[in-house]
């Protein structure tokens, strides 16, 4: 695990030319609106004719879990999970090697949301998960198992 | 704040996948991590190799304004030592001209962006945690990119 946090903040210039400046920052810094990152875009600002659009801070967690062989155990096997939210959008989350054994109705693609370790994951994102827009996830409306052409990334 | 968490996966050949969570509000992933990886190892024959959160902050600082090097292409380069030895730069673009001695090159490290100095040398790190010591800074301008 990292022993800090790398701070971005994005600078766009007069003629509309974007730079970016990568900062580490201590672990304990995570907040982008804070007193530290604000002196920091303060201190920038200070030294550059840009104006700061943004900041982010990215926070990582090393994990080490292990890959087995399986019949869709391929980056490029992906179970497919589709979700609508409060504004009625759908959205789709891709999860790379699926087990089949877990998965899929016989002799089908579709995926069976009713099987335990699915369903306490289609649980746990309902519960805690937003759409990127900020509105809540409202419900899962199915799953399917797709195969991405080789090379191509979900 | 909102929080997009994203998760990196490497399946069996060693290719690699991610996939992308937003939370409302701070979502600590050495909290979240623990509930979370179980969950997706439980359907997955891949590996999750890691777990990063990214906090981000639209409100906009400052005014650009015109200037002599007031483009991404021209930067302040400054250059640190980290408490392990090492060398780590930051590059600000578009720097204020007020910012160079005479030379306009040399970053003046004692003049207008001193106080600017300090605060950086307060809140940055090098990738070990530890304290930064300010080395010098100049003005460099990237090349276009190669065609």
């Amino acid at each position: 695990m990292a022993a800090g946090n790398k701070l971005t903040i994005v600078l766009k210039s007069y003629g509309g030319t974007v730079g970016r400046v990568a900062i580490l920052v201590a672990a304990a810094l995570v907040d982008p609106s804070g007193a530290a990152v604000t002196a920091i875009r303060a201190a920038l600002d200070a030294l550059s004719k840009a104006k700061s659009t943004r900041a982010s801070i990215n926070k990582p967690l090393a994990q080490a879990t292990t890959s087995a062989a399986g019949v869709y155990s391929d980056d490029q096997d992906k179970m497919v999970l589709t979700f609508k939210d409060a504004a009625s959008k759908y959205h789709n989350f891709k999860f790379p090697a699926p087990k089949v054994e877990c998965f899929f109705e016989e002799d089908t693609d579709i995926v069976d949301t009713s099987q335990a370790d699915v369903a306490a994951l289609i649980g746990w994102m309902l519960a805690n998960l937003n759409a990127p827009s900020g509105v809540a996830l409202t419900g899962c409306v199915g799953g399917s198992r797709i195969r991405l052409r080789s090379g191509k990334r979900a | 704040m909102s929080t997009e968490l994203t998760v990196r996966w490497n399946d069996s050949d060693g290719q690699k996948a991610t996939n992308k969570f937003h939370f409302a509000g701070t979502a600590d992933p050495s909290t979240v991590a623990p509930v979370l990886v179980p969950l997706l190892d439980a359907i997955s024959d891949a590996a999750i190799s890691g777990v990063d959160a990214m906090y981000a902050d639209n409100t906009v600082v400052g005014t650009a304004v015109a200037g002599p090097y007031a483009t991404a292409k021209d930067k302040l380069e400054l250059l640190f030592q980290g408490a392990g030895g090492g060398f780590y730069r930051i590059t600000i673009p578009a720097p204020d001209e007020s910012m160079f001695l005479p030379d306009k090159e040399t970053f003046d490290a004692a003049g207008a962006g001193a106080a600017s100095l300090a605060t950086i040398l307060t809140h940055a790190t090098d990738p070990n945690g530890g304290a930064l010591t300010y080395i010098s800074g100049k003005r460099i301008k990237r090349r276009r990119k190669k065609s």
